[in-house]
């Protein structure tokens, strides 16, 4: 177990470059990043693709070596004492590889459960444990015949099979269908409140508000700023807009005008041709427009949340987050 | 109502298709093979396969085992590595663009024959040089009819056996993973049947007849004629190239109306082809 | 934090190879085809009215599958789990990649043995030739040594494949010049001087020499050294190794080349 003391994650200017082969260039996949995660915590890592999100856990499992920097995993550093963070950590890379395809779940995981120097009747009753934790209890067959979402809870359970002290969780609930999702959650909860701390990688905003007690936004292998849930959620709702579906362009054009002279409207655009966004301002200005809008007879409205990337594009400044 | 400027798509010619899938082929091959890594890996060790029969003949302390057994393995090794038609057909449904061959407008059976056949110019070559290169180094002389003789049997056996693989080829298609063991394990009955190790007449009678079936059993025969320098060596070669050919040709005929089978499955959904 | 020892990982591995060969014996096809082989050699020797060299033909095919599977199997042993990304996850854990491999790598080898009785009983169905050996002690013995030897090479193989970019080239052309040179089926002291001292460096041609000498039971003076010889290669074969892999991990993990991307 983690002493509140010594913080379970360290990372200090951490920088990975690679040398592209054939070119001059080198690549940077984290450019100085920074990192603090106490133990006992859910500390997610919200990013899109190549964000460095993958390079991190790849370093933090000692997988990967950096270039310079350093990071420290339940007090040891990464580097030169390799095995001891081995011993202490789990990894969850997930996907649709690195299993042994034509074992069974058990057979998998008694062979990890060796690597990790685990052996006899613990270890059985931890494997036995561990298949009932990911729902997998009575799966005899071989993973080869298992559906994506399978794969990735027996994934799931190969991390928690040694019972670590950091869980590193690189994009865990991909291809997972929501209730097998939320089982994950549930999951997770139950890991923390046993001592572990979880690094959670992630793009889905959703899942770190639901999940983490702390979210830090990551791009181009830098961290942008960290953040409550709460914070989190206040940027969805707050960048939620208003798609209206008009009969034709002229009336989409009436009602762009009328929305745009409203104070809770912050912008309006046409979209092919026929479409109307808007973008609200302040607290509640959704459900006002909305009224207005069915008030009027519009009742081809949708409400869509911004995508990760629209809200990286509003996120450095001033939106009340708490900003590390 | 159809509007007059539709023309309808004439079916691809087979010839066209075939073509297409040679390039292809040969595209293969250059992502695995240098000249350097070509010579010094697969040449060479064709080399040593050969030498490795070779010295038998010198373990026996017979200069006529010897002989035979260079001989014989040296065409052979070209017939085998032709055998990797069975393998490299059974490449098009690893790379996914199976479902795309089958719903094709033209005929299946070019597209997998063409692009095997990347392994031809390597299997004459190996064949050739072997039969040209390791005999001098046991003492043996390479007289010119001896040149003619091996270069016309090189050529012929590799295309007749290409043909006689297509058929087999066509098979394991339906079960990708037997596709190493299935090219393995005919050429090496093939090998031990075929009168490259001992004379076909050294087996018993049902052996015998089954030996006919393998092209190479009659273009190595022919071959030997001229090089153990037979009266009417000649006409043996004629006769023994020319049977392989015919029989070449009837394999491969096999092979395409096999190969156009699989992909009817394939279309009617009996064969899963995105595995 | 658990102790992680050297055998619990070595048996683990040795298992999970075992279980995915049952699973798929068609791996395993170089040892099928030994039969095959049998036959062929018998029949060269028979026709040429040679049936005292019977123990050559028999013990041939069984030294090449030992090889054969090295070769095609074990070599991508280190491969196989890249491809399969679960490379990555072995290095995460606290037990060494190597004692994965040497698991893996011997049970692949034993699964090797069965050539020999198949050979044998293929030469008894065909050919009538009697399975007897003289010196059964020094006979076992060599065999273990062989294997042993075996082991060290294909380790050595697994670390060249995965550094590799065509690693098929290799497979396919380590096969018929080792055949050769370790003297599997003609016995090196047939060969001209100069290449008797580069087959001395293999330790085929030392094993081949020592079964078919206690399977005959002549020219088996000075086994023990000669055995001595066997470990010693198969000693520096695996130091090579070792140093190989060691340097092969520290490089994968400076330029992220654990995993598929």
């Amino acid at each position: 177990m983690t002493s509140a003391a010594v913080p379970a994650i360290e990372v200090r200017e951490l920088r990975r470059e690679y040398r592209v082969r054939g070119a001059q260039k080198r690549v940077t996949a984290l450019d100085g990043l920074s990192l603090t995660v106490a133990g006992g915590s859910v500390h997610g890592l919200l990013g899109p693709n190549g964000a460095g999100k993958t390079t991190l856990c790849k370093i933090l499992a000692t997988v990967l070596v950096p270039t310079s920097g350093t990071a420290r995993v339940a007090g040891f550093d990464v580097e030169r004492d390799a095995l001891q963070v081995r011993g202490r950590i789990g990894l969850v890379l997930g996907g649709d590889r690195g299993l042994y395809a034509k074992l069974t779940a058990r057979e998998n995981l008694e062979f990890w459960a060796a690597m990790y120097g685990m052996s006899g009747d613990g270890a059985s009753l931890r494997i036995r444990t561990v298949i009932e934790q990911v729902g997998l209890g009575g799966v005899d067959l071989a993973v080869e015949r298992f559906s994506r979402g399978m794969k990735q809870r027996l994934h799931l359970a190969r991390g928690l099979l040694p019972e670590p002290e950091v869980l590193l969780l690189d994009e865990p609930t991909t291809g997972m269908d929501p209730v097998s999702a939320h089982a994950f959650r549930d999951l997770v909860r139950g890991v923390v409140a046993a001592g572990s701390t979880v690094l959670l990688t992630t793009h889905d905003m959703a899942e770190a508000e639901a999940l983490c007690t702390e979210v830090s936004m990551i791009d181009g292998g830098r961290l942008l700023a960290t953040s409550t849930p709460r914070g989190l959620g206040e940027l969805l709702t707050a960048y939620e807009r208003i798609d209206v579906r008009t009969s034709d362009p002229a009336t989409a054009e009436r009602v762009r005008t009328q929305l745009e002279a409203r104070d809770d409207v912050a912008a309006t655009a046409v979209r092919d041709g026929t479409t109307v966004r808007v973008e609200t301002r302040g607290e509640d200005a959704v459900g006002r427009v909305l009224s207005a809008l069915v008030a009027q007879g519009l009742t081809q409205v949708a409400v869509t949340s911004p995508s990760l990337d629209e809200v990286y594009v509003h996120v450095i400044g001033d939106r009340g987050m708490d900003v590390r | 109502m159809a509007s007059p400027d539709l023309l309808a798509p004439a079916r691809p010619s087979s010839a066209r298709i075939f073509a297409r899938a040679v390039r292809t082929g040969a595209g293969d091959l250059r992502t695995n093979y240098t000249w350097w890594s070509w010579s010094s890996g697969w040449l060479l060790r064709c080399l040593m396969e050969v030498a490795f029969f070779g010295l038998i003949g010198l373990l026996l302390q017979s200069r006529e085992a010897t002989y035979f057994l260079l001989i014989g393995r040296a065409l052979f090794v070209g017939v085998a590595e032709t055998m990797w038609v069975i393998q490299s057909t059974a490449w098009e449904r690893g790379t996914g663009t199976l479902p795309l061959l089958v719903s094709a407008p033209g005929r299946a059976w070019p597209a997998f024959a063409g692009r095997s056949t990347q392994w031809l110019p390597s299997a004459v070559t190996t064949s050739l040089v072997s039969l040209l290169v390791v005999p001098p180094l046991f003492g043996f002389g390479v007289t010119p009819d001896g040149l003619a003789a091996s270069a016309l049997a090189a050529v012929v056996s590799v295309v007749a056996s290409y043909g006689f693989a297509l058929p087999l080829a066509a098979v394991v298609l339906r079960r990708p993973s037997w596709r190493n063991a299935a090219s393995n394990i005919t050429h090496n009955v093939m090998g031990l049947v075929c009168g490259a190790l001992v004379p076909v007449a050294f087996w018993p009678a049902p052996v015998q007849w089954f030996a006919q079936i393998f092209t190479v059993t009659h273009s190595l025969r022919g071959l030997r004629a001229v090089l153990d320098r037979e009266p009417g060596g000649w006409g043996a070669l004629a006769a023994g190239l020319a049977l392989a050919l015919a029989l070449g040709t009837v394999w491969f005929a096999v092979g395409a109306w096999l190969l156009e089978r699989f992909a009817e499955a394939a279309r009617h959904g009996t064969i899963d082809i995105d595995s | 934090m658990r102790r992680v020892g050297a055998v619990p990982v070595i048996a683990a591995a040795a298992l999970l190879e075992a279980r995915m060969l049952r699973r798929s014996p068609a791996e395993l096809f170089a040892v099928w085809l030994v039969p095959l082989q049998t036959l062929g050699y018998l029949a060269i020797f028979r026709f040429s009215g040679r049936d005292d060299l019977d123990a050559y033909a028999v013990l041939a095919p069984a030294i090449i599958a030992l090889w054969a599977l090295a070769l095609l199997r074990s070599g991508e042993v280190i491969a196989n789990e890249r491809d399969n990304q679960s490379l990555e996850a072995i290095a995460a854990a606290p037990a060494r990649l190597e004692l994965v491999m040497i698991g893996r790598v011997a049970v692949i080898t034993l699964a090797s043995w069965v050539a020999l009785p198949l050979s044998a009983l293929t030469g008894w169905l065909f050919f009538g030739v009697v399975p007897v050996v003289a010196d059964p002690t020094v006979f076992g013995l060599t065999y273990v040594a062989m294997s042993l030897a075996t082991v060290a090479t294909a380790l050595l193989f697994a670390v060249f494949f995965v550094n590799s970019r065509s690693p098929r080239i290799f497979q396919n052309s380590l096969s018929y010049p080792f055949y050769v040179l370790g003297g599997v089926l003609v016995p090196i002291a047939l060969y001209p001087q100069w290449v008797q001292v580069l087959s001395r460096g293999v330790y085929l041609s030392w094993s081949a020499d020592l079964l078919r000498a206690s399977t005959t039971g002549t020219g088996l003076q000075g086994w023990p050294w000669r055995l001595a010889v066997i470990l010693g290669l198969a000693a520096v074969t695996f130091i090579v190794a070792h140093a190989l892999l060691g340097l092969t991990m520290r490089n994968a993990r400076r330029e992220g080349k654990l995993g598929l991307t």
